[in-house]
């Protein structure tokens, strides 16, 4: 057990941030020790740092001490990625939300990184561009937190996730010294990627202080189109085809039954029919729009979808986009806790995912309404319980468990883009062998010796 | 720092449910003015809900700290807007500080406004009579009755003015009362329920006694209040908003807006009319009618509108400057020439901060009156 923080320390750090970006007050300390999962931990100390030098100092120090260190931004994470498990020094990074740079003929943004996804896309779209990772939580998560935690969405089915649009990062090791790597290059082979070592590693190797990013232009149009299916066979046939036919949706979402029905009674509009509902929309150029459309009609018809429909118009889009952001809160309006999982598969394999959800559902008595990114084999089955009640937590956890095991089976991953955090911790093992969990470990070991940045997490120390 | 009553534990306790459902997205933050001004957990909805939910399981006791946070709070509602599970923030804020408020764990500048409300009927604490210009005598029974508030007839008599002028212009048949009382809504807002609910009946058996048919409201506030209270206690009377009123008048060619103004606006919604009364298309409404009008949204409008920060104006003055301050960066960016409320209290917030800005804020009302030639334009 580590001793409480020393006074000179609070007083050193406090020196570091000055007192209005530092607090030792419970009131502060405790809101810091939750995000969006069960997990749980009061730090001892929070700080809002303003500049790069400020962490740059403050992790010298807190390595020096061996005080635990845990970078967060906006925390609305599902894996308790961010919460303080032991202790030590939350850095708030949210006060460090400059865009630096736009560099228009380079299609590059540099941004610190408490930036907001939507604060930078509001100003990209001025210019007629964006950053198209679209993660549930854009509109309040900072660009740090996305690439510390390799960040998905929606339209990551045809853009990819986070990693694919981060050209370099400014990081603070947590000896404390500052540097960037990556590249500002579209290609460069030029020694180990750390850049992609750092993203998605939860902060346990480094600090993201600032970003350049990829930006894109932002499509001439988007249009959306859904169908109905009896089984989930057909709907992931269905997916299945359009992905492999190259006819690259720029969403491709599917719905199950429990989850319409939850969204006809919380919108008003009426979803229930079959089994399923995949919402796929196109995007591009006019041209483009109106070639793939038919051929994607064309395949859900022969994978038995009915009442096919095109959106018409930009309402018609909004309408059916609307109804799919409103899976969660109607999800959630159904009981008191909802917990979110993100197991991914092969798309090939999602029937049986699929199914295997339904069977886990029935087998230990708990509600689930599965909705997700079913174009990367990305499904969120939501459980549906309350959490008060000790029974219901226990059927949850053993059906989580056997979600995550029957993942693994079918090829998949623990998670495609929630992250591991504490979470899935203990599911390590399920998905990567002794060899590359020992890789993983020594990794972290060469970079942060003295285990001070985030510990506790990814099954690491 | 206060541990738990008896009584706050067993109440706490009724909280649990609501408390429960914040599934701590944190996606309060896009829209909760204050967090946008300090940028810490603490200030923002899922962290008062998270520090409420450790109070409630007694890991945490009432500290001063806890007291602001919990009184940091503008009670906007914007929160309840960006919240996916639908965690009903402004309820479950009133009510723990109703539990806190009869502990007496409350700023002491909340329980000296209500102190001085009690004495003198208005929030500026000195007894006032109702300038001359605004005395209009009740002729009928059942007539309208326009309630004009504390803020509006002894802060802004000439907001006031200006609707009364329009109404007698247009031969709106009204009266107003001889002594304008505060409608009682903050006392509610801090958590003194009991108070409050001796303070409306008073009002209501004051305006009772003069039997209208309609209370029409020029400060939103009062709308909401006196429309929960009279609804909640089946009152024979309906309560509307000046906005109300002026766009029928306008929409059946009572009021005639003759005069283009040629202006660039932006309107501001308050957050009473706005998310408390779902009141948003009216004032646009009206302005869309007046001649030479064109209205620029703000980046942040409707649903989103950001919050004057009038009801923390005097526990954090420093906060309700910087929120005004944002509205009034917002309508810059947006390069019009002025900002247009229908609040006098967004009102008084704003003008505070029009000093340091090269834009002006005005009342809804006093445009249409100028674009009737009751007003000059200035």
């Amino acid at each position: 057990m580590r001793k409480k923080l020393k006074q000179s320390f609070i007083d050193q750090l406090e020196g570091i941030v000055g007192s209005k970006n530092f607090s030792t007050n419970e009131i502060d300390r405790i809101v810091y020790s939750r995000d969006a999962s069960v997990a749980e931990g009061v730090p001892e100390a929070v700080v809002w740092p303003e500049s790069v030098d400020e962490i740059s100092q403050l992790l010298f120090l807190a390595n020096k001490e061996r005080v635990p260190v845990v970078p967060r931004g906006a925390g609305p994470s599902l894996s308790g990625g961010p919460v303080p498990l032991r202790g030590g020094i939350v850095i708030d990074l949210s006060r460090m939300k400059k865009i630096i740079s736009f560099n228009e003929k380079d299609l590059q943004i540099h941004v610190e990184a408490g930036c907001v996804i939507t604060q930078i896309n509001n100003f990209l779209l001025k210019q007629g561009m964006f950053f198209p990772p679209d993660p549930a939580s854009q509109d309040v998560c900072t660009i740090g937190g996305a690439i510390s935690t390799n960040a998905g969405g929606m339209r990551a089915v045809k853009y990819g996730v986070t990693d694919r649009w981060v050209q370099a990062l400014k990081i603070v090791l947590p000896t404390g010294e500052k540097t960037w790597i990556g590249t500002k290059t579209r290609k460069s082979v030029s020694g180990y990627n750390l850049a992609k070592l750092i993203i998605g590693s939860e902060g346990t190797l480094a600090v993201v202080v600032e970003a350049i990013l990829s930006v894109y232009f932002v499509p001439e149009t988007r249009r959306m189109i859904k169908a109905f299916f009896n089984d989930f066979e057909s709907a992931g046939q269905a997916t299945f085809q359009i992905m492999s036919k190259g006819l690259n949706p720029s969403i491709m979402e599917f719905l199950d039954e429990y989850t319409l029905g939850a969204i006809s009674k919380y919108t008003g509009a009426n979803y229930c029919r079959g089994k399923a509902m995949l919402l796929i929309e196109v995007d591009g150029s006019r041209d483009e729009v109106e070639r793939k459309l038919p051929k994607i009609e064309k395949t859900l018809k022969e994978n038995k979808g009915f009442e096919i429909e095109v959106a018409a118009d930009d309402e018609e889009n909004l309408k059916l986009y609307s109804a799919r952001k409103a899976a969660y809160p109607a999800l959630a309006s159904l009981s008191l806790t909802c917990d979110v999982e993100d197991a991914t598969v092969p798309v090939s394999r999602l029937p049986e995912m699929l199914k295997s959800i339904e069977r886990i559902s029935k087998k230990y008595g708990v509600y689930i309404g599965t909705f997700g990114h079913v174009g990367d084999g990305n499904i969120h089955p939501n459980l549906l319980y309350d959490e008060r009640k000790k029974n219901e937590r226990e059927k949850v956890e053993k059906a989580i468990n056997e979600l995550f095991e029957t993942a693994i089976k079918l090829g998949g991953t623990l998670t495609g883009e929630h992250g591991i955090g504490k979470a899935k911790s203990n599911f390590m093992k399920l998905e990567h062998s002794p060899e590359s969990l020992q890789l993983m470990k020594s990794i972290k070991k060469a970079i942060d010796p003295n285990n001070i940045l985030n510990p506790g997490k990814m099954g690491l120390m | 720092m206060s541990g738990l009553t008896h009584e706050m534990r067993f109440h706490l306790k009724d909280l649990e449910e609501d408390i429960l459902k914040c599934s701590r997205c944190g996606f309060c933050r896009a829209s909760c003015p204050v967090f946008e001004v300090k940028l810490n957990e603490s200030w923002n909805a899922r962290g008062r809900i998270l520090l409420i939910r450790n109070l409630m399981e007694e890991k945490i006791g009432i500290s001063e700290e806890f007291i602001n946070r919990i009184y940091s709070c503008t009670l906007c509602k914007a929160c309840e807007v960006t919240c996916p599970t639908g965690v009903k923030t402004e309820d479950i804020l009133l009510r723990t500080r109703k539990l806190m408020a009869k502990e007496n764990l409350l700023p002491e500048q909340f329980r000296e406004m209500t102190k001085v409300i009690m004495e003198t009927g208005n929030i500026y604490g000195k007894r006032m009579g109702l300038p001359e210009q605004l005395k209009f005598k009740n002729k009928e029974d059942r007539g309208n009755l326009v309630f004009i508030g504390c803020v509006a007839a002894y802060g802004y008599p000439e907001h006031a003015e200006n609707f009364l002028q329009i109404l007698k212009r247009v031969k709106y048949k009204f009266y107003t009362l001889e002594e304008e009382r505060c409608c009682g809504g903050i006392m509610k807002s801090i958590g003194l329920e009991e108070e409050f609910s001796r303070w409306v009946k008073r009002n209501l058996g004051r305006i009772e006694t003069c039997k209208p048919k309609k209370i029409i409201s020029i400060c939103p506030m009062c709308s909401h209040t006196l429309k929960e209270y009279v609804n909640k206690a089946t009152y024979p009377f309906e309560v509307v908003h000046e906005v109300e009123v002026l766009r029928d008048l306008i929409e059946s060619k009572k009021i005639k807006l003759k005069k283009k103004l040629d202006l660039k606006v932006s309107y501001f919604d308050p957050c009473h009319l706005g998310r408390y009364l779902q009141v948003f298309e009216t004032p646009r409404r009206i302005l869309s009618l007046i001649p030479g009008i064109e209205v620029i949204e703000l980046g942040r409008n409707k649903q989103f509108s950001r919050c004057c920060g009038g009801p923390i104006r005097s526990i954090f003055p420093e906060i309700r400057d910087k929120l005004s301050d944002s509205i009034f960066q917002d309508a810059e960016e947006k390069g019009v020439d002025l900002l247009v409320t229908s609040c006098p209290t967004c009102y008084h917030n704003l003008y505070a901060s029009s000093v340091s800005f090269d834009l002006e804020v005005i009342d809804l009302a006093e445009l249409v009156a100028m674009s009737m030639g009751i007003k000059e334009k200035t």
